[in-house]
């Protein structure tokens, strides 16, 4: 029995020897807003203050709070800290999972420093330090660290402030409620039973003995009707227990019998005729690890391909390069990329709450990109009509790609909760996440550049092989088809299936490992060519905004002057590169948006969701100025499917899929407003103006008219653009629109000669997405996809053991997610015009600020060193073993 | 089962593993590598404490957590190399809760060892798993069977410090006795059988002596070591009087350079003599076929942290 003081009231409670204290936090006295990430002391998500220290609760013993006081973010108060203030007013997050942590990390800092050093602002350097142990998966540290230091300087003292983003407040204080956060009454905790094998039959499986543990309420089969596992983690059944420890026990109480069978875990050993195959014709139904629709192709063993859907004259392009190999041209340059595989691991893990009715209505609380798609799959799987089924995801700790799917732990909750006819919660640990909660493909990229001699590009040949585990549908060469346009070229696509997880679509699927190939070429040639690398790119591709974006480039003082660095001596060199990228305009044409008056304000809805990339704000900032109100004037709804159906947050395609369906509603609106207005004063002269309605003298704002109308609504439509799509008709709902974003990155680095480390120092990033809706997100995003980029670049990376395949790396102190001191100074820039033809003038930014990262960073070591690296990560290692063999 | 003693000898009869802060344990028990009845010290005030004896050594009670050790301003004055070295362990949210104890008692970061797939000798097994797999993070001083370094930083800092570990029923040791590789067994014990260490004492300071810590990792902060190492020189007239130089991250014990040291005492401090002295820090190294990185890093940092306690006139 421990008796302990929480935000100031006195509990006592029963905990058992390794009982953690957010256990005991989240679950026993529902205390929500303090979050479990890790669960290895890493990210700091879990932080709360004992006796005003902060400490990460997940390795802190519950019984080690006897005697203690604890605050969590609940605890700080009802009036906002002045640290939860700046975080509001900076923007310092995203998702907001991690928020808490950074928050309570901030007031004990904010209260030493105020004793220590009032009136000073702590060095961007003092705050990384302090929050070394806080990670953020979005990337938000720009804004955190401006938000630390400004707060610790006390610029927010007074009452107010202004808030960028429309849920800011709830993420600060810890009240947005996340699925991981649901709790119903007499609910149980499910935990899933994973294949121990790469590849193996189900000969048997026999649950009566976790039946029998006390606790355990119900187990469910989760394996394929061909009763195969083809991955080391692939589900096969779920426990229902009163609580997770005991789910956990039951677990090892289920007796399987396995044949275990051949299997091939790595993709060289794949590609070998002798190597057993991980399907069998006719294929069966392999999941899509890309974001575009798959598209039917061949099969040798276990190479899918070539898909050449994006291939120009690929034939010409084959003999020109094939030609110039013969001939030895000077002007050929030819070479193969590798990078690794990245895993999503977003802070909120997978996660679903299922609780069904007695009258068959089934409510899903699912961390998902698509409340409105998983609300159909669920209704089709378990044969419900799609009115019985409300699928909610009001907040979502993060996704990056990896929540498009309806997976296990949904199927287990429902199953389970449909069992028991109680409500079950299934959320993944951490090492669970890492390994088979989705990643980004490793890929092999053949790629040959021939250049005539004007510097023009002759032809272009690319051929990917990427590695996305039993998963198919890989697309690294094909993103390459509108970079440079022109030139024939051949881009081939193949995917190496082994008996591993599925690699899941990643922001911006293929984009990375493509550009890493293609925009080092590029640069190894314009330094062959001595010419400019921006030059050269510039002939190579005169898309009006890609030359705003170079046009920009050429201002930045640190790209003007680096031949300045030729002359270093001493062991850290540091270098500049560039690398340009291009992403598909993705959209969803069936778009809807309702916007009503109720109570006297308007209200949007829309079966979407925000996974932090800041969708509810974008839905409320164009609302307001369809009204000419101020966006807190506006209520938001999201992630609710039974509400009208709203874009699927994957593709880059939320906003650009909804300005123009909320323009629409809002002028339908305003109509039918306007009709009241004038029946309410009497006066036919009336007309809608910025703000209200007005005639002559006479201005009568909106709220007034809101005020005196009755409840009223109008649905709006994503309305067609004034180009013809690329692709002519939707698959699942998305579309291809014409035209591409454009993304440019300037990376500066500083690579040290003696071990091997390469930290970026300063990072400009352009972007051409057509209009910016939220300027202030819109940067925060641009920095959560460069600050990804870097962590692609340098440290992540999925480590298996050769032998058995298994992932090593599992908990996030081994698997290295980018750090606040590792953010380099960063500046944007938004290149808005040319895309005018868009309905609502906006496509999607969030992949393209990711894409060229890696590759600009490859250019700026080579830049630094003159060794070119091939191979992603740029780990110490890596980079020693390289300059040792490969110094110019 | 967790038991609370209130006297050193309930202590050492009880049964179970050794709880200090317990930063290292719940992550092992959570992720079932570790299990069984558990001994929580927390209860021995006196082991919490820090205090100076008449010689000009400190005591460090086991229980002291990393924070307090450099809240502590003797810590930084006397020990520079101590305190910049704990300074760069874990995150500052774990160095309130860790301890020293725990630190020097951490079980080894092996991905394998802390992977409940896979079975070691340090859990009982036949063999190394890591040995013939990926072991990227593994010693360049190879030594086996069980190829992970040592995990503690805060160790290696103390055998730099010529520092003394006391037990609680047996006597004093050294921390260069501690780590003879006929002692490294103590690592292969069952974890529930250590000795029962009570605290550290760190002998004074020698005069005019200058110390540094450094360390190499993938990511700036909050990231394990490659590489690591500590030096404590002092320099007399411009030539070197004393050297104390220990690497970490290498081997399954911290080591310490006894050739390099013996190479630079009585010699000018000069760049040319660390350089020459350096040589010898990886004269005994046995890499794995996945850590040979890790010598080339172990001679560029000895160098280095050499070099940034010579006299001004011979840096850079």
């Amino acid at each position: 029995m421990i008796d302990v003081r929480v935000n100031g009231v006195a509990h006592s409670l029963e905990v058992t020897p390794t009982e953690s204290a957010v256990e005991v936090l989240r679950d026993r006295l529902q205390l929500s807003g303090t979050k479990y990430a890790c669960g290895s002391g890493a990210c700091g998500a879990c932080t709360v203050l004992i006796d005003g220290t902060p400490m990460v609760s997940c390795l802190l013993p519950a019984h080690a709070l006897d005697g203690r006081e604890v605050t969590t973010v609940e605890g700080i108060g009802s009036e906002l800290h002045p640290v939860q203030k700046a975080f509001i007013a900076c923007d310092g997050l995203q998702c907001g999972f991690c928020t808490p942590g950074y928050i309570m990390e901030g007031v004990a800092f904010y209260d030493e420093w105020q004793r220590e050093h009032q009136g000073c602002k702590p060095s961007k350097e003092e705050v990384a330090e302090r929050f070394s142990g806080h990670l953020c998966r979005c990337g938000a540290y720009p804004g955190m660290i401006t938000a630390i230091r400004e707060a610790c300087s006390g610029a927010y003292e007074k009452e107010a402030c202004s808030s960028p983003r429309q849920e800011a407040r709830a993420k600060v204080t810890g009240q947005a409620r996340y699925t991981v956060d649901i709790i119903y009454p007499e609910q149980l905790e499910g935990r899933i039973l994973r294949s121990p094998y790469p590849h193996a039959r189900i000969l048997h499986l026999d649950y009566t003995k976790a039946l029998a543990l006390p606790g355990v309420k119900s187990v469910v089969e989760l394996f394929s009707k061909d009763k195969t596992l083809r991955y080391i983690g692939q589900e096969i059944a779920a426990v229902a227990a009163t609580t997770r420890e005991i789910a956990q026990q039951a677990l090892k109480l289920i007796d399987v019998q396995y044949e275990v069978q051949e299997s091939v875990t790595n993709s060289l050993a794949a590609r070998k005729p002798e190597a057993p195959q991980v399907y069998q014709f006719p294929y069966g139904q392999a999941p899509n690890a890309g974001e575009s629709p798959l598209f039917p192709s061949k099969w040798k063993g276990n190479m899918r391909g070539p898909n050449t859907f994006f291939a120009r004259q690929p034939g010409k392009a084959k003999r020109l390069v094939q030609q110039a190999r013969q001939q030895a041209s000077p002007n050929l340059l030819e070479s193969t990329w590798t990078t690794q595989s990245v895993s999503h691991t977003a802070f909120e893990p997978h996660a679903c709450v299922a609780s069904w009715s007695a009258d068959k209505t089934l409510t899903v609380h699912l961390s998902t990109q698509s409340c409105a798609r998983m609300a159909h799959e669920i209704a089709k799987r378990w044969h419900l009509p799609l009115n019985n089924v409300q699928v909610l995801c009001e907040y979502i700790g993060g996704a990056f790609g990896s929540k498009i799917e309806l997976t296990a732990e949904a199927i287990a909750a429902i199953e389970l909760s449909l069992k028991t006819q109680t409500p079950v919660r299934v959320v993944l640990e951490r090492d669970e996440e890492l390994a088979i909660g989705g990643y980004r493909p490793a890929v092999t990229v053949e790629l040959a550049l021939l250049t005539g001699q004007s510097g023009n590009l002759e032809a272009l040949s690319i051929e990917a092989y990427g590695e996305s585990g039993i998963a198919i549908g890989s697309l690294v060469a094909g993103v390459c088809q509108s970079i440079y346009p022109g030139a024939p070229r051949n881009l081939a696509d193949y995917d190496i299936v082994t008996h591993t997880p599925p690699g899941k679509p990643f922001r911006g699927p293929g984009g990375p490992p493509a550009l890493w190939a293609l925009e080092q070429s590029v640069d190894a040639m314009a330094c062959h060519l001595k010419i400019d690398p921006l030059a050269l790119r510039e002939q190579w591709n005169p898309a009006p905004p890609l030359q705003e974006l170079y046009s920009w480039v050429k201002t930045i003082p640190a790209w003007k002057d680096r031949a300045s660095l030729q002359t270093q001596r001493g062991p850290a060199r540091r270098g500049i590169g560039l690398a340009t990228g291009s992403w598909l305009y993705f959209l969803q044409p069936g778009t809807q948006v309702e916007i009503k008056v109720t109570r006297g304000h308007l209200k949007v809805q829309t079966a979407s969701q925000d996974m932090g990339n800041g969708t509810r704000t974008m839905l409320a900032q164009v609302t307001a100025q369809a009204f000419g109100l101020s966006s807190d004037q506006i209520e938001v709804q999201l992630g609710n499917s039974q509400d009208v159906p709203g874009a699927a947050s994957s593709g880059s395609r939320t906003t650009t899929s909804f300005v123009s369906a909320i323009q629409d509603a809002a002028q339908q609106l305003q109509k039918q407003l306007l009709q009241i207005a004038k029946q309410e004063i009497h006066s036919e002269d009336l007309i809608v103006v910025p703000g209200g309605v007005a005639s002559g003298d006479t201005f009568i704002p909106w709220p007034e008219v809101f005020a005196v109308a009755p409840d009223l609504s109008a649905l709006g439509k994503r309305q067609k653009d004034q180009r013809r799509y690329q692709m002519p008709f939707p698959i699942k709902g998305m579309q291809i629109g014409s035209g591409s974003s454009w993304g440019v990155c300037v990376s500066e680095v500083e690579v040290d000669l003696r071990f091997g480390n390469v930290r970026v120092l300063r990072v400009w990033g352009g972007f051409a997405a057509g209009k910016i809706m939220v300027p202030t997100l819109a940067q925060n995003q641009a920095y959560g996809g460069i600050l990804q980029g870097i962590g692609y670049a340098l440290h992540e990376s999925r480590q298996h053991d050769p032998l058995t395949g298994v992932m090593l790396n599992t908990n996030l102190t081994d698997y290295h997610l980018l750090g606040m001191a590792d953010t380099p100074e960063i500046e944007t820039y938004f290149a808005e015009q040319g895309f005018e033809y868009v309905a609502g003038g906006a496509i999607g930014l969030a992949e393209i600020t990711t894409l060229p990262m890696a590759a600009s960073i490859g250019n700026a070591v080579y830049h630094a060193t003159g060794w070119r690296p091939h191979h992603l990560p740029l780990q110490p290692y890596e980079v020693l073993a390289g300059l040792s063999k490969g110094r110019l | 089962m967790i038991h609370f003693p209130q006297t050193y000898d309930e202590a050492i009869s009880a049964a179970g593993e050794l709880h200090a802060g317990g930063v290292d344990l719940q992550e092992r028990y959570r992720r079932g590598i570790s299990a069984g009845p558990l001994v929580d010290l927390r209860r021995l005030s006196s082991l919490k404490t820090i205090t100076n004896t008449e010689d000009g050594s400190w005591q460090i009670g086991a229980l002291v957590p990393l924070a307090a050790l450099l809240r502590a301003s003797f810590c930084q004055q006397v020990y520079p190399g101590l305190y910049q070295a704990v300074t760069h362990i874990a995150t500052p949210q774990i160095r309130n809760v860790a301890t020293v104890g725990g630190n020097l008692w951490q079980h080894p970061h092996c991905w394998y060892y802390r992977h409940p797939s896979f079975n070691c000798y340090r859990k009982g097994g036949q063999d190394c798993p890591a040995r013939n797999g990926n072991h990227v993070y593994s010693v360049c001083f190879d030594s086996g069977p069980c190829i992970a370094p040592h995990p503690s930083t805060l160790a290696l800092a103390f055998l730099a410090y010529d520092a003394s570990l006391h037990f609680y029923g047996e006597p004093s040791r050294s921390l260069l006795e501690h780590f003879q590789p006929e002692e490294q067994n103590w690592m292969h014990q069952s974890p529930n059988s250590h000795p029962f260490c009570i605290g550290v004492q760190v002998p004074a300071r020698r005069k005019g002596e200058s110390a540094s810590y450094r360390r190499v990792s993938g990511r700036a902060l909050a990231d394990w070591p490659l590489v690591e190492a500590l030096a404590r020189v002092q320099v007399e007239q411009n030539t070197i009087r004393f050297a104390r130089i220990v690497i970490g991250g290498v081997a399954p014990v911290p080591l310490r350079l006894l050739r390099v040291e013996e190479a630079l005492l009585g010699q000018p401090a000069r760049r040319e003599v660390v350089q020459e002295a350096a040589q010898l820090a990886t004269a005994q190294a046995k890499p794995l076929p996945g850590t040979a990185y890790k010598v080339q890093l172990v001679q560029a940092l000895v160098t280095d942290i050499l070099q940034t306690l010579l006299p001004a006139s011979e840096q850079d």
